[in-house]
């Protein structure tokens, strides 16, 4: 088998190459290099490439502009949260499916499934959930708790970014589980038994033997979501509520004042 | 099993480096080699609502001339410009496309694709060209022109006939409605006031509406039962306040797009007692809103998309939960939709403002303002200036052949469901709100949509934004509120101006 892939290695990965290329880096270089001219969409402002070109114009101006700062901040202060509690959640879900031995798959699949939905549709869902579920039926006065922290989530600046969190969890954390989960697979047992013969009691055991031994799936999982979290979330939130619009990302921005 | 996977893997291998290669070389329409040899007329149309009928259109356009016809229109309710950008950008630029008002001309013009169509010698088209009143221009200088309007539209607070005829009785309803129309900010508030009290406790009262007396039913009747607020509220849908409602204001002091895209700063103070007047409105109305339960009022609710969404009030105001709801002609399908009957009895009341004479800068009177309605062209359709010269030719013809009246009639008037903005006694108009427009431009009883000349996104994004993060939610507003709304408003449009 080994020797097929040798054989076969640049035929295999080509693909992966030219969609790369084409879908990642080409745009990612193209729209570099526009960053430093007056590039209007359609056509260079001012004429040619060259005769358009303005330097650092474009970032001074967004750095100078305090709409720009305020998303960028927010964004950030949003990716530090959801990035933390996906990679947290993802785990507890990946260290609770390791220690049950039935119904495995079934859970494997729930925790997975909001993964496979995707854009409008995951707004809609969580525009009902925030709006009417939250607000109306579990955690009104009248309703199952009355929490009044999560009513009107979209409605307040500073429920908002909770809201993405909750949202983004939710979609992200059935994902990055399955990576936390082969992670855990890949340790070997009589560590534990090495721990257990020595004392170690299950919290030990996780910070001594599980914790170091998972490092390469936290590294994988903890740059995935922030690669993959960020601006999608955002915008379809700001589709289902208009209030998060200023807690957009700085890309959608400057898009819009363009 | 090893060889099969081995098979497998190099066979999805090379399927996919052929799918990338053919992703890549296609150009998006499978017949543009063939549609090529023919000089294909390529279209962009930004009203995805009436995609079908355009199409029809083309192909009506293709029999009658023999010149192949190929539309692309975007998505319905879906945002045209970008994909407008990538038409562009493709093989086959279309060489008729839409622009939406002044704020998208700049981009057309400075890239040399937005022809000017007082150039073009072709006598039938020249006569169109120049018989667009100055007001309707697509321009920026005001003497070249480059959009050939699509229709017009307007909006006010539409208002169902029926539902006042259960209020006040039916003989009595022409002349309230006249009434509405004429009345001053103070007599319409009275009336709206007058409305909510009976809302809650109906009784044998009346009110003065521009100097005559409408008494109320003894008690509710017919769809009046249903009332629980006199507005249809969309408190999570900004545009509403932050484009449409603001709009009037706007009006007092620049008289069209174009001068409000030429804004001095002087011109930018003088709108600070208008936009105090507009933030008292908001209140108003924002006060007497009807709710799906009952009576709203303004609160983290009035701002969540399910209860006070552009559907619900749609919804609220063809139920007959509410009395007014402020929407332009466009909604006409949507509340035909919920109720065929309310939608055929609504017209529209103009938007009112506490506005006083000092504070207009137009020549207009308030009382003339608030018995005014906004109506503009909020698309027009454009020739591509880079397309070649038989596309440009071809263009041209088409447009042309779309507005001969019978082919007004036919297509924009009962097809597209539109106003055409040059519309006259001799077109069959049959939908209500179309009819009350007509009416107003009639009696030069109209505003314009300067807004549309405001920095793009300062309407809706700025400043609807912060009415509905800070005020919205907000229980009482004060005087220093109307100041700071006021404020804030005209300090973003300066600063979005001067860093353009």
């Amino acid at each position: 088998m080994e020797k097929y892939y040798k054989k076969w290695f640049w035929l295999l990965i080509l693909p992966s190459i030219l969609l790369f290329l084409f879908i990642i880096a080409l745009p990612f270089f193209v729209g570099t290099i526009y960053s430093f001219t007056s590039w209007r969409g359609t056509y260079f402002a001012g004429g040619s490439f060259w005769e358009s070109f303005v330097g650092l114009e474009n970032y001074i101006k967004a750095f100078s502009s305090e709409r720009f700062v305020h998303a960028l901040i927010y964004t950030s202060l949003y990716t530090l949260v959801a990035v933390a509690a996906i990679n947290l959640v993802a785990l507890a879900f990946a260290l609770m499916l390791n220690n049950i031995r039935r119904g495995v798959g079934i859970y494997r699949t729930v925790f997975f499934l909001p993964n496979m939905l995707g854009g409008l549709a995951m707004g809609f869902v969580w525009q009902f959930i925030f709006q009417v579920v939250y607000t109306e039926i579990l955690f009104s006065p009248d309703g199952l708790f009355h929490v009044e922290f999560l009513r009107f989530m979209t409605q307040d600046t500073t429920k908002a970014l909770f809201a993405l969190v909750i949202m983004t969890v939710w979609q992200s954390a059935g994902y990055m589980m399955l990576i936390y989960i082969s992670g855990l697979n890949a340790i070997p047992g009589d560590l534990y038994e090495a721990a257990e013969i020595d004392g170690a009691g299950p919290v030990r055991k996780f910070f001594t033997v599980t914790l170091p031994l998972l490092m390469p799936s936290i590294t994988i999982v903890l740059f995935l979501t922030l690669a993959c979290q960020l601006y999608p979330s955002f915008l379809i939130l700001q589709y289902i509520q208009p209030v998060l619009c200023n807690k957009e990302p700085y890309a959608y921005h400057l898009s819009l004042e363009k | 099993m090893i060889k099969r996977f081995k098979i497998i893997s190099a066979i999805m291998a090379v399927v996919l480096v052929c799918a990338v290669a053919a992703g890549c070389s296609g150009n998006g329409d499978g017949n543009a080699d063939q549609a090529e040899k023919k000089e294909t007329l390529y279209l962009f149309n930004s009203k995805g609502e009436n995609a079908q009928q355009f199409k029809q259109m083309c192909d009506d356009f293709t029999a009658e001339t023999g010149i192949p016809t190929s539309p692309f229109s975007v998505g319905s309710g879906q945002d045209a410009i970008e994909p407008l950008r990538t038409q562009m950008n493709s093989k086959n630029p279309p060489a008729v496309f839409s622009i939406q008002g002044l704020k998208e001309l700049p981009e057309w013009q400075e890239s040399g694709r937005a022809l000017d169509l007082t150039t073009v010698e072709d006598a039938d088209f020249k006569e169109i060209v120049d018989s667009i009143p100055d007001s309707m221009k697509l321009s920026m200088d005001g003497k070249a022109s480059y959009g050939i309007p699509f229709n017009v539209e307007g909006y006010g607070y539409l208002v169902d006939s029926g539902m006042l005829s259960d209020l006040f009785g039916e003989d009595r309803v022409k002349d309230l409605l006249s009434d509405l129309k004429a009345c001053s900010y103070e007599e319409f508030t009275a009336f709206c006031v007058a409305v909510d009290e009976y809302i809650a406790s109906p009784a044998s009262s009346s009110v003065k509406v521009n100097g005559n007396s409408y008494s109320f039913h003894t008690q509710k009747t017919g769809r009046a039962a249903n009332l629980t607020g006199v507005f249809a509220f969309a408190g999570s849908e900004k545009w509403t306040y932050g484009d449409h409602l603001i709009n009037i204001a706007i009006n007092a002091v620049f008289p069209d797009a174009r001068s409000a895209e030429n804004a001095t700063e002087e011109q930018l103070d003088q709108l600070k007692q208008p936009f105090v007047a507009y933030a008292q409105a908001l209140e108003f109305v924002s006060d007497h809103v009807g709710g799906l339960k009952g009576h709203a009022s303004r609160g983290s609710e009035l701002i969540n998309k399910a209860n006070f969404g552009y559907d619900q009030s749609v919804q609220m105001y063809a139920d007959g939960n509410a009395l007014f709801l402020q929407q332009g002609n466009w909604a006409y399908a949507n509340i035909e939709k919920v109720n065929a009957d309310v939608a055929a009895r609504s017209s529209f009341i103009p938007i009112k403002l506490p506005l006083t004479d000092a504070m207009i800068q137009t020549g207009k009177t308030a009382a003339q303002m608030n018995a005014s309605i906004p109506v503009y062209v909020p698309n027009y359709y454009a020739i591509n200036a880079k397309a070649s010269e038989t596309a440009q030719k071809q263009a041209i013809q088409f447009l042309t052949w779309m507005q001969k009246p019978e082919n007004i009639q036919k297509y924009i008037i009962d097809s597209f469901e539109a106003l055409p903005y040059n519309a006259n006694d001799s077109m069959q108009i049959e939908n209500p709100l179309s009819v009350s427009i007509l009416e107003y431009m009639k009696n030069g009883n109209t505003l314009s949509a300067p807004y549309h000349g405001a920095p793009n996104i300062w309407t809706s994004e700025v400043v609807g934004k912060e009415l509905m993060e800070k005020y919205l939610v907000k229980q009482d507003w004060t005087e220093e509120d109307y100041e700071a709304i006021s404020n804030f408003a005209i300090e973003q449009w300066k600063q979005m101006k001067n860093t353009k």
